[in-house]
């Protein structure tokens, strides 16, 4: 964080490479990196991959230069920089730029970028001036940079390139004006050994799709318990949420004065806001897992689910993803709900339950053989059970939607809908001891 | 939707770059289009298609943006190495740059800007005058950038031609993106120093861009306020209230660089520190949700921060537990920060995770989680027998690295605090599987020399690593010969005499290594002296390991 020099550009270049360190493309705009050097981080990078090191960042052993990527399907989006440039706004970057080429086209992968070669060119050259960062708006982009192999015309410039509101084009009309809001929160939970709770924490974030004409302005108002910490500054305030993050659309002064979200939407979807709790109420599910081995070749597995959500919700979806050891054999299975398979690929039980009311419990009995010339390499148990699920019309958190109101100029009508949704998000028990 | 370029890559054969020569002379718009793609393709896969410069150059007077766009690309990356020809491409570009069609003016100014040749540069200065005062705030945001471009071509040329002057009455232009351009470039040509951004009677307009700016200028905003030297304490605190409302940003980078400003400022607003360094906390904490390199870079940010105040992230100190599928350099970092943030209040809870984590499949990781358990006892006195006893824990599994990294951690904790933990030695002893790591031997020895009077077949022990002496590196011999030594003190008898004979002869006749050589000469005179002095410079305390988290 302690750097001295400021504000440098934050690449020299860029370069996609495939995840056997070809390199497919390149743009430099800046001229600081020799190819010699190119070529000596590109077979660093390749020597991390192949020892499975998987730092970001390649440091050259004879320059200030540094590689930096992120990893994307078959792709690798790297850039080279200074060791000056900030890594916190490159990798920001680099992960918008995937953004924006997941945008383009509908898989981002090594074919594609062979296949859109010119494209890419454009978008790059649009998109990095000099090395800093210009438009990265994927819907602005779109308006001039078009995909079409044949354009008659030649294209002009939105407006919306160098407007303030840089995210919305002017002129935009929907026979019938909707506006739908998806609350989803994502549940994560880590339980040990002892059935300790040793970390637990919720991410939630409101998705906006709209479809609305003009130049309209939103008002969504939260519940009083969402918002209340926001204003609250002093860390002991018992006010639920965390740290909410809002798009740039979001009048910052206004939610502060009336705790009201005022926007004018991009087109399309987009994430309004996020936020993050750290203690979620209760867990939603818990699992007591335990595995005991009668004789050095079989194993038993017991394992309990029980939903600890109000009765009246339904979770779907949720399946038990139990670790074996490797290379078991004649598995003998008992569960009192669903069905589970034996995936010898991810050496795991997949227990999978359709839907499930809150409040209940079910069980599962495995037995299994393993080879007893095994060598325990490795102490068995270590990889938790895991667990994935989601519960549809309801927030773990307790936020609510009061309201969401659309004002627009022109006066028209339109119909908000607001849905919500928890998901899992890396629920894990350990075995228990 | 694809637009199937892939097939420009395909038909290499030989003798076509003749025949694109004769593709690029014809009439035929498709026909060109076509073999200019397919020269840049080549151009992408790494050949050579510079000898066809003249060519494409020829082609450049296009109403076809996208071919235009083409050409530029391919003008860029050849005409270094062909400057003389450059200067053809020059009147095009400069009627470009009067083009009705702004994305056209822009991308004239920003091609030129790129061709670092410099005899092309003198015609740029009356094209890039033009763009700064464009109507258009594409072409202008893009001229800003040009500006700085020119200056690390010839530096004399902008000071002379009045360019920062103009890009300096940039800073005052109402549009955002030129705003955020002139800055960057300034602070480009300013290497760095944001003296002539910024200043106190400057403050409100920087306020006023930061607001308008886009998220990228808002970073460059940013950290220029970070680097500014505020006057007085109200300033800061002036500042700090401001750009606090940055951190909600949905924008990583913005984040950041408000947490760079804080820090930066903190010096000035001791009164605020606890209330700022509490509002860093939890946007960072957000961030270990975000991609894993975002992980990352929050990580070693709360890392450095905590070198400074760890009190801020003590309460949440569990966002730093690992998930079992994190990428293994989060891991690290995450592991790092963990033992930075132990104290007796949270010992508890970290101990149980780190001794999870000795168990996992990444062995660097599983090592460095069983060091860990040795600095929190180094760190943590009064927990220091839970750290003990997860050790021997992890002895007990026997797993080979584990064991051997545990040995190494608990030789510390003896030396830490001597004359508590020795009764775990013997348990120590009975689990130990084939030591074949120099440190861990070394650890181990260093035990038996050290409790040579408590350790029954220390005899045996000591005797085998002796008969395979010649195989060891230097420091297991080094080690072996002063473990024999205080042995030889602690339980004289005929047995560890003819041990120190054999090691003494070892180590000055056979050995070649100086320093085993002369220590072994030192011990021996040290011996033939004999009496009770000996056993008091032999067997001193060593001084207690100093606990260095960051190693």
């Amino acid at each position: 964080m302690g750097r001295t020099s400021v504000a440098s550009p934050i690449c020299s270049s860029i370069h996609i490479l495939s995840s056997n360190c070809q390199l497919l493309l390149s743009r430099d705009w800046r001229g600081e990196v020799p190819s010699e050097c190119l070529k000596r981080l590109i077979q660093d990078l390749a020597n991390n991959l192949e020892n499975s090191v998987s730092a970001p960042i390649v440091a050259d052993s004879q320059s200030d230069l540094r590689l930096m990527f992120v990893p994307h399907n078959d792709l690798i989006i790297a850039c080279v920089a200074a060791s000056s440039a900030d890594i916190g706004t490159v990798f920001t970057f680099l992960h918008r730029l995937v953004g924006i080429f997941c945008a383009y086209f509908e898989s981002f992968m090594e074919e594609s970028v062979r296949d859109n070669f010119v494209i890419i060119y454009e978008l790059l050259d649009e998109v990095v001036d000099n090395g800093y960062p210009q438009l990265t708006e994927p819907a602005v982009l779109g308006e001039f940079i078009k995909i079409r192999a044949h354009r008659l015309e030649a294209p002009s410039l939105p407006s919306a390139a160098t407007n303030t509101i840089s995210w919305r084009k002017n002129g935009i009309f929907y026979k019938k004006n909707e506006v739908f809001l998806d609350v989803i929160e994502r549940c994560s939970l880590l339980v040990d050994g002892n059935g300790k709770e040793t970390h637990s924490q919720l991410t939630g974030t409101l998705t906006v799709r709209s479809q609305l004409s003009g130049l309209p302005v939103c008002q969504l108002s939260l519940n009083e318990r969402a918002t209340r910490k926001a204003f609250d500054s002093s860390p002991s305030g018992h006010g639920f949420l965390e740290d909410m993050t809002f798009h740039p659309c979001v009048d910052l002064a206004t939610f502060r004065m009336k705790h009201l979200l005022c926007f004018t939407p991009p087109d399309g979807k987009f994430d309004l806001m996020t936020y993050r709790t750290l203690h979620p109420a209760k867990p939603l599910i818990n699992i007591n897992a335990t595995m005991s081995s009668t004789n050095s070749s079989r194993i038993e597995y017991a394992v309990s689910l029980s939903t600890l959500f109000k009765e009246q919700n339904i979770a779907s979806n949720i399946q038990v993803e139990i670790p074996v050891s490797p290379d078991t054999t004649s598995p003998e299975i008992q569960c009192s709900c669903g069905t589970v398979v034996y995936d010898p690929e991810k050496d795991a039980l997949l227990w999978t339950l359709r839907n499930i009311k809150g409040k209940r419990e079910f069980k599962l009995q495995a037995k299994l053989c393993v080879p007893s010339t095994g060598i325990v390499t490795q102490s068995p148990g270590m990889t938790p059970v895991r667990v994935t699920f989601e519960i549809p019309y309801n927030t773990a958190s307790g936020l609510q939607v009061k309201y969401l109101k659309v004002v627009e100029k022109d006066g028209y009508s339109a119909l908000p809908w607001v849905r919500y949704i928890t998901r899992s998000n890396g629920y894990e028990f350990r075995f228990r001891k | 939707m694809s637009s199937h370029d892939s097939r420009y890559f395909s038909s290499h054969k030989k003798g076509e770059i003749a025949e694109w020569r004769q593709d690029l002379k014809r009439n035929d718009r498709d026909l060109l289009k076509t073999t200019v793609k397919r020269i840049i393709a080549a151009m992408t896969v790494g050949k050579d298609v510079c000898s066809l410069f003249p060519d494409v150059i020829n082609c450049m007077q296009t109403e076809d943006i996208e071919l235009k766009k083409l050409i530029y690309l391919y003008s860029i990356n050849y005409a270094r190495s062909n400057p003389d020809l450059a200067i053809l491409a020059v009147n095009t570009f400069v009627k470009d740059s009067q083009d009705p069609n702004p994305l056209i003016r822009a991308l004239a100014v920003r091609t030129m800007g790129c061709i670092r040749v410099d005899r092309i540069v003198e015609y740029l200065c009356d094209p890039l005058h033009l763009a700064l005062r464009d109507s258009d705030p594409y072409v202008r945001k893009t001229a800003a950038i040009c500006v700085a471009k020119l200056y690390s071509i010839n530096r004399e040329l902008v000071i002379d031609r009045g360019f920062l002057q103009q890009l300096n009455g940039l800073l005052l232009d109402d549009n955002p993106m030129v705003m955020a351009n002139s800055i960057a470039a300034l602070v480009e040509i300013q290497k760095g120093s944001c003296a002539q951004i910024i200043d106190s009677s400057l403050l409100s307009r920087v306020f006023t861009s930061l607001e308008a700016c886009t998220e990228w200028g808002k970073v460059t905003i940013l950290d220029c306020l970070a680097a500014y030297e505020s006057t007085s304490a109200t300033e800061a605190e002036h500042i700090l209230e401001s750009i606090l409302p940055k951190l909600q940003h949905a924008n990583y980078a913005v984040v950041l660089a408000c947490i760079r400003v804080i820090l930066s400022k903190l010096h000035q607003v001791q009164h605020l520190r606890e209330s700022l360094l509490q509002r860093i906390v939890p946007p960072l904490i957000t961030m270990l949700n975000a991609e894993p390199e975002i992980q990352y870079v929050a990580l070693t940010s709360i890392s450095e921060i905590m070198d400074a105040f760890v009190f801020p992230f003590l309460h949440s100190y569990k966002a730093f537990f690992c998930k079992y599928n994190d990428p293994s350099y989060v891991k690290h970092e995450k592991l790092n920060i963990l033992v930075k943030i132990t104290n007796e209040n949270n010992v508890g809870d970290i101990l149980l995770e780190l001794k999870e984590y000795s168990g996992e499949v990444d062995i660097e990781f599983a090592r460095k989680a069983i060091r860990s358990i040795g600095i929190c006892a180094l760190s943590v006195p009064e927990y220091s027998q839970g750290c003990v006893s997860a050790l021997m824990c992890i002895i007990d599994t026997k797993v080979n690295y584990a064991v051997q990294e545990a040995l190494v951690v608990l030789k510390d904790i003896f030396r830490c605090y001597p004359d508590r933990y020795e009764s775990v030695i013997s348990r120590l002893c009975q689990s130990l599987v084939s030591l074949d790591e120099p440190e861990a031997k070394k650890s181990f020895i260093w035990i038996l020399g050290e409790y040579a009077d408590r350790i029954e077949n220390v005899i045996d022990l000591l005797r085998t690593f002796i008969d395979g002496v010649d195989d060891e590196p230097v420091v297991v011999q080094l080690q072996l010969l002063t473990s024999t030594v205080k042995l030889f003190l602690k339980r004289p008898s005929e047995e560890s005499k003819s041990l120190v004979q054999q090691m003494l002869m070892f180590a000055t006749h056979e050995s070649e290594h100086p320093d085993l050589r002369d220590r072994a000469y030192v011990y021996w005179r040290l011996l033939s002296h004999g009496g009770d002095k000996v056993a008091s410079v032999v067997t001193s305390h060593m001084p207690a390991p100093q606990c260095n988290p960051s190693s």
